[in-house]
């Protein structure tokens, strides 16, 4: 039992620190790759000095997101005068908390034997070993979507709270948002469940770990491609981001919801944003892009297609997992930044419209042709 | 004292507290949660029978009564929005053109 | 007296206490936080009991569908008159007092019911798996399967009709 518990622990220690971190250098990725997109050189100002010398280290401008995080921590933390100032504190922790939340059943890589990783601790775990999940819930797909639906509470709560006529148009804007591509994603999984045969995440990652017509990898995005489009279309809007950003619309409600918040409070808001980009990002990993999976790669090492083993020690094949989920969630990361920057911003009933008249229909259409692929094929 | 006389007791009392809530309240809205509070009081005691008979029935009704609440909710709302707006208020006792 | 046991001991009081708040709040909004706070705590329950599909229905459609709908629809009727914040109706203590006698009528009845029906089966802990369940709920039920489609369904022809009307009736 305690020996769960510690594993558990590490689980979630890792998982944090991953999040976190990804949410801080998203900040300096996203700034970087605009750059890079609009052939300018980005923010390069912020640097550390060496004391007692005249050394300024620039670093490419990793220090701008250090910068930031000071700023919003020392910032005076203005609060308006809301007759509810209970709902205005949850709002924060009801946005941020279900998107860290979601990832404790996201599996980031493949079984643990703690016996063969450390030799000397191996008698006190007994030979067990553990699959690299927080949670190893098999209803994992749906406790996506539960969290997704209660972060959808926070923005809402956050708008209405605030006391201002425009912070309440930025959460009904929010809020129907919201709720219609929710119900898009639901939808646009649902062809994926089918082919899959589980909801268990971790039985979908064994699942893309075969072949497809001999060659191809079994990844979700060769059985389902048009299904990847619409997931990613559909969490890019779940995301509130560019195009679909208009709950905190720079340009026309100052921040939307979000504007009566200040210093850290707003802080938590714009990196449950940052962090939300990476949980898509593993999200659509794991559905899609076949998790952990590496071609050939088993638990034992590389099996190769003529019969050959290639045989590795445990903490490599760890290892090698864990960076290639890391790698994989980088690149998906990468292509949301890369649309938030190519295309404008959709209006409001524009972005409704969208979702209830194309995006809707699509998932269904989808969903019938593997339906009737299935039955055929199967 | 077992899991299932707890549970059963706890739903009952929660499906009293909704009840008095209906009865007591004066906001439309109110009225329509604490009915939701009702509805989640039934879903424990079925939630508790199943867990300890083993038989997924329970469940299963379980999620058609979501259902049936989700439903009821989305047509629930709308008259309640449109009595709101022939009275300027959602004070259920401005509807009282019938008492003696 | 295992802490699974105690977990489920915390998260009903917790629910209670939420519905105590419901009663109790002034503001629609506080009652709303209360009821999501019930309906979360209740999920725990149901996870605790071993019934986690159940769970996460409950938060995915309860929480995720309904309690939005509604937070959504009490921002918007943010009528700020004097009279919706007198709380109680006229039959206050009158209800109080139905209310006492019938939770101590339930509790009790809770209770003997619970200790007369046989102790639980062991070993049904594999019953409530989204596959046994998935399977049991269409091999048995799919007729109020296809029922409660066609309930939702009428739902929102009802709830399209309601504001339909009423759009041609304001002209």
């Amino acid at each position: 039992m305690i020996q769960d518990l510690v594993i558990t622990l590490v689980y979630i220690g890792y998982a944090m620190g991953m999040l976190l971190t990804f949410g801080a250098i998203l900040t300096w990725v996203e700034r970087k790759q605009a750059a890079l997109m609009s052939d300018r050189i980005g923010a390069n100002r912020a640097y550390v000095r060496l004391p007692f010398t005249e050394v300024k280290i620039v670093w490419m401008g990793l220090f701008h997101g250090m910068a930031d995080g000071l700023k919003l921590l020392l910032k005076e933390d203005f609060r308006p005068n809301t007759f509810d100032r209970f709902a205005y504190n949850l709002a924060v922790w009801l946005a941020f908390v279900p998107v860290l939340l979601v990832f404790a059943v996201v599996p980031f890589g493949g079984t643990l034997d703690p016996g063969q990783l450390i030799p000397p601790l191996a008698g006190w775990f007994e030979g067990r070993t553990y699959s690299m999940q927080i949670a190893p819930i098999d209803a994992g797909l749906l406790v996506v979507f539960a969290f997704a639906g209660i972060s959808i509470i926070g923005a809402m709560l956050a708008g209405w709270a605030s006391d201002n006529k425009f912070s309440l148009l930025g959460a009904l804007r929010a809020g129907s948002q919201l709720l219609s591509y929710e119900v898009v994603l639901a939808l646009t999984v649902l062809g994926l469940i089918l082919i899959y045969g589980h909801v268990d995440l971790r039985a979908i990652v064994e699942w893309q770990s075969g072949t497809v017509l001999g060659f191809l990898p079994a990844w979700g995005i060769v059985v389902q491609p048009f299904a990847a489009i619409l997931f990613l279309t559909a969490s890019i809007a779940e995301n509130k981001r560019m195009p679909f950003d208009l709950p905190d619309a720079e340009s026309e409600l100052i921040t939307g919801y979000i504007t009566e918040y200040s210093a850290m409070q707003q802080g938590m808001f714009m990196l449950g944003e940052f962090i939300e980009i990476a949980i898509i990002g593993a999200l659509f990993t794991t559905l899609f892009l076949g998790g952990y999976n590496l071609p050939w790669l088993t638990d034992a090492g590389f099996l190769l297609p003529g019969g050959e083993l290639i045989a590795l020690p445990h903490a490599l094949v760890v290892v090698l997992q864990l960076l290639t989920f890391l790698a994989k969630m980088a690149l998906v990361c990468s292509f949301q930044i890369l649309v938030r920057w190519s295309l404008p911003r959709f209006r409001w009933d524009q972005l409704l419209r969208f979702a209830w008249t194309w995006l809707l229909p699509l998932a269904l259409l989808n969903l019938a042709v593997t339906a009737l692929a299935v039955w055929a094929i199967g | 004292m077992d899991k299932l006389s707890f549970l059963l007791a706890a739903s009952g009392v929660l499906f009293t507290l909704g009840l008095v809530g209906v009865m007591v309240r004066r906001n439309a809205l109110i009225m329509l949660m604490c009915m939701e509070l009702m509805l989640n009081a039934v879903v424990l005691s079925l939630v508790a029978f199943a867990s300890h008979h083993g038989a997924p029935d329970g469940a299963v009704l379980a999620f058609l009564i979501f259902v049936v609440a989700t439903a009821e909710i989305a047509i629930a709302i709308p008259i309640v929005m449109l009595l709101a707006r022939q009275r300027q208020t959602l004070d259920v006792q401005s509807w009282d053109a019938l008492k003696g | 007296m295992s802490l699974v046991d105690i977990l489920i001991g915390f998260f009903t009081v917790s629910a209670i206490g939420g519905g105590v708040v419901m009663l109790l709040a002034r503001h629609p909004m506080r009652v709303a936080l209360a009821l999501i706070a019930t309906m979360l705590s209740l999920a725990g329950v149901y996870a605790l009991v071993g019934l986690h599909a159940v769970a996460v229905f409950q938060v995915f459609i309860y929480v995720g569908a309904v309690m939005v709908f509604m937070v959504y629809v009490i921002m918007l009727l943010d009528i700020g008159d004097r009279r919706a914040l007198h709380r109680y109706g006229r039959v206050l203590w009158p209800a109080i007092a139905a209310g006492g006698v019938l939770v101590l009528v339930l509790g009790h009845l809770g209770w003997r019911a619970g200790a007369s029906l046989p102790p639980a089966s062991a070993g049904n802990e594999g019953t409530f798996l989204v596959q046994p369940f998935s399977a049991a709920f269409l091999a048995n039920w799919w007729l109020a399967f296809e029922l409660a489609s066609v309930v939702l369904l009428v739902a929102v022809l009802g709830a399209i009709a309601v504001i339909q009307g009423s759009r041609r009736h304001d002209g």
